[in-house]
């Protein structure tokens, strides 16, 4: 194998990415279930209803969690073999401390953190794609090569709806749910695109 | 080779850098750059409640927000309210401001002060800093958007798109503005208005001209509005009307004297108006003895009480309001009352600390959701204040 520190980082990216996946599924249902019920505040706390939202939160905070750790390990591995890596990571750190702010604040600073965030969260993938797409020009796998090309255009269009549907959340305070639980489609939609393009790039480096 | 890669990376650094560029003028005109005062602190609170938390929106100028304490008013009669005002106000700004309260909230009552029907002209409603104190402190929204298109000249308007353009030169106000703006940072880190936009002076009115307040119950006697005044009030009643909004209008104790008599007359004609419209006027002042409010003690200045007339107002205008008119109250999450226990015991705090001013010292001191009054409400008691009239 011609890139083992890349074919690990990149098998952890493609499991980050499932683990994402999952994140975004269980908070997407926990929102419908909260949309579904009719009412826009929390039940109380007493209620059957107010622990299973909380179930489905509490997992889709722990699957996020898990799939943060593992992207970190995964690029800090894939960065001996290619550099671009090493620029992704950098963007993850942003990411966290975005995560962080958001967590502790309310209002416009929340809003600027998280628009932030979501860009960031962008520049991880296309760097991570940028990374595998120099490693698959050095393998001579045009396959690769053209499918990054197009994958970059994919994720940028998803997260960037994505990103526009999170500003017009503040405009909209009524939809602003509604609003979110399409934003999260769209981030699944780029969740999946960057895991297939992962899962055919270990396939890649594995054989090399 | 690496042409791609080159090609990706550069148009990433060049979005970065507008992004950088984008953001820090938000950044600067959010916080820095921006003219921070009590009529921000309140508008920006408003935005912060909940979605459909509020069972009353006040709306209108400083006599309301003065006037009315929402933690009074939830501590006695047990419902949630906000005061969305705002410093001379302009009539075109009430109807933004109904309208914004419709966007954000279903409140159960929405109460407008009238006192920006009653100039004996229509020159407030151009008035620009009085236009850019509100309005400069809303969200960007259709609401907002149609009155810049509708009421600014077309060689302002930038102005009000991006604040920024008007008040880039406030740098060099600093670090006087240091306070206001930590006070900004503070509300918006803690996702709510601790007074829901009461604001205080700790003063009492030593006037130098006699008060008429003991005529106004008499006072029938009616004077037309500025006619373009009129003309929006129609506006309002018209959209109210589409809208089906429960609109309710008051007009609070203000000492009168002969200087501002003709007020009382143009408010009487307005409430002539308002009732034929089938919408409910309260002309409390006119009934200003009636409530108990005191000339000699209630008042700061001559157009606003203290915190002894705000508390009489508030348990007078909250049983109308609760009785009279029938508000349907909707019950709170335990989330919502540990919130506004903080809100009754932060109102009361801010009682005793006016009420020691003004009983202890001749200082005259404003009292606001800023970060110097609220430091200084811990050292007093958070309990009930039982009215001694």
């Amino acid at each position: 194998m011609k890139y083992p520190n890349a074919y690990s980082g990149v098998k952890k990216l493609f499991t980050s990415e499932i683990l994402n996946i999952i994140s975004a599924v269980l908070m997407f249902v926990a929102v419908l279930l909260a949309l579904l019920d009719g009412k826009s505040k929390l039940p109380d706390v007493d209620s059957a209803q107010f622990w299973s939202l909380a179930a489905f939160v509490l997992l889709s905070a722990a699957t996020g969690i898990a799939a943060f750790i593992i992207q970190i390990i995964g690029l800090n591995q894939a960065r001996r073999d290619e550099w671009y890596f090493n620029k992704a990571l950098y963007f993850v750190i942003i990411c966290m401390v975005c995560t962080l702010v958001m967590t502790f604040t309310a209002g416009t600073v929340n809003s600027i953190f998280a628009a932030v965030d979501e860009v960031f969260t962008l520049l991880v993938n296309i760097y991570a794609i940028l990374a595998i797409f120099t490693l698959a020009e050095y393998l001579k796998d045009t396959v690769i090569q053209k499918t990054g090309k197009i994958m970059i255009v994919v994720i940028t269009v998803l997260f960037g709806i994505a990103l526009i549907l999170q500003i017009a959340a503040g405009f909209v305070p009524r939809k602003a749910e509604i609003l979110g639980v399409i934003k999260s489609g769209f981030e699944v939609l780029g969740y999946i695109a960057c895991m297939v393009y992962f899962g055919m790039s270990k396939k890649m480096l594995g054989q090399s | 080779m690496m042409k791609y890669q080159l090609k990706v990376t550069r148009t990433i650094k060049v979005s970065l850098f507008l992004l950088a560029i984008m953001v820090s003028c938000l950044v600067l005109q959010q916080f820095f750059l921006r003219n921070v005062d009590h009529n921000s602190l309140r508008i920006e609170g408003f935005y912060q409640e909940e979605t459909d938390s509020l069972d009353v929106v006040f709306i209108g100028a400083s006599d309301i927000y003065t006037s009315f304490m929402p933690g009074r008013a939830y501590e006695q009669y047990g419902f949630t309210s906000y005061l969305l005002a705002s410093e001379s106000i302009t009539s075109e700004g009430i109807k933004t401001a109904i309208k914004e309260t419709v966007r954000t909230q279903h409140p159960g009552m929405i109460v407008v002060e009238a006192n920006a029907f009653l100039y004996g002209d229509s020159d407030n409603d151009v008035n620009e800093a009085h236009i850019h104190k509100f309005f400069d402190n809303l969200p960007m929204s259709e609401n907002k958007l149609d009155y810049i298109q509708n009421n600014v000249p077309v060689d302002q308007r930038w102005e009000y798109y991006f604040p920024l353009i008007k008040y880039h030169g406030l740098w060099t106000e600093y670090p006087e503005r240091l306070h206001m703006i930590a006070s900004n940072l503070t509300l918006d880190m803690r996702g709510f208005n601790y007074l829901k936009g009461f604001r205080t002076t700790a003063h009492v009115l030593q006037p130098d001209k006699p008060c008429l307040n003991s005529k106004l119950a008499e006072e029938n006697e009616e004077l037309d509005l500025d006619p373009k005044l009129e003309k929006r009030l129609m506006d309002l009643l018209d959209y109210c009307d589409e809208q089906k909004i429960n609109l309710m209008f008051v007009r609070a104790p203000h000492y009168v004297t002969k200087d501002t008599y003709n007020r009382v007359k143009r408010s009487n004609k307005m409430a002539s108006i308002v009732n034929s419209r089938g919408y409910s006027y309260y002309t409390l002042e006119n009934d200003a003895q009636r409530i108990g409010i005191d000339e000699k003690r209630d008042f700061y200045n001559v157009d606003h009480m203290n915190v002894y007339g705000a508390i009489k107002f508030t348990d007078y205008l909250s049983e109308k309001i609760l009785y009279r008119e029938e508000l349907k109250v909707d019950p709170l999450s335990d989330e919502q009352k540990e919130n506004w226990s903080e809100v009754v015991t932060a109102t009361n705090q801010l009682y005793r600390y006016c009420d020691d001013i003004m009983t202890h010292t001749d200082a005259t001191k404003g009292a606001q959701e800023d970060v110097y009054t609220l430091l200084k409400l811990g050292d007093y008691s958070g309990a009930p204040i039982e009215r001694k009239d």
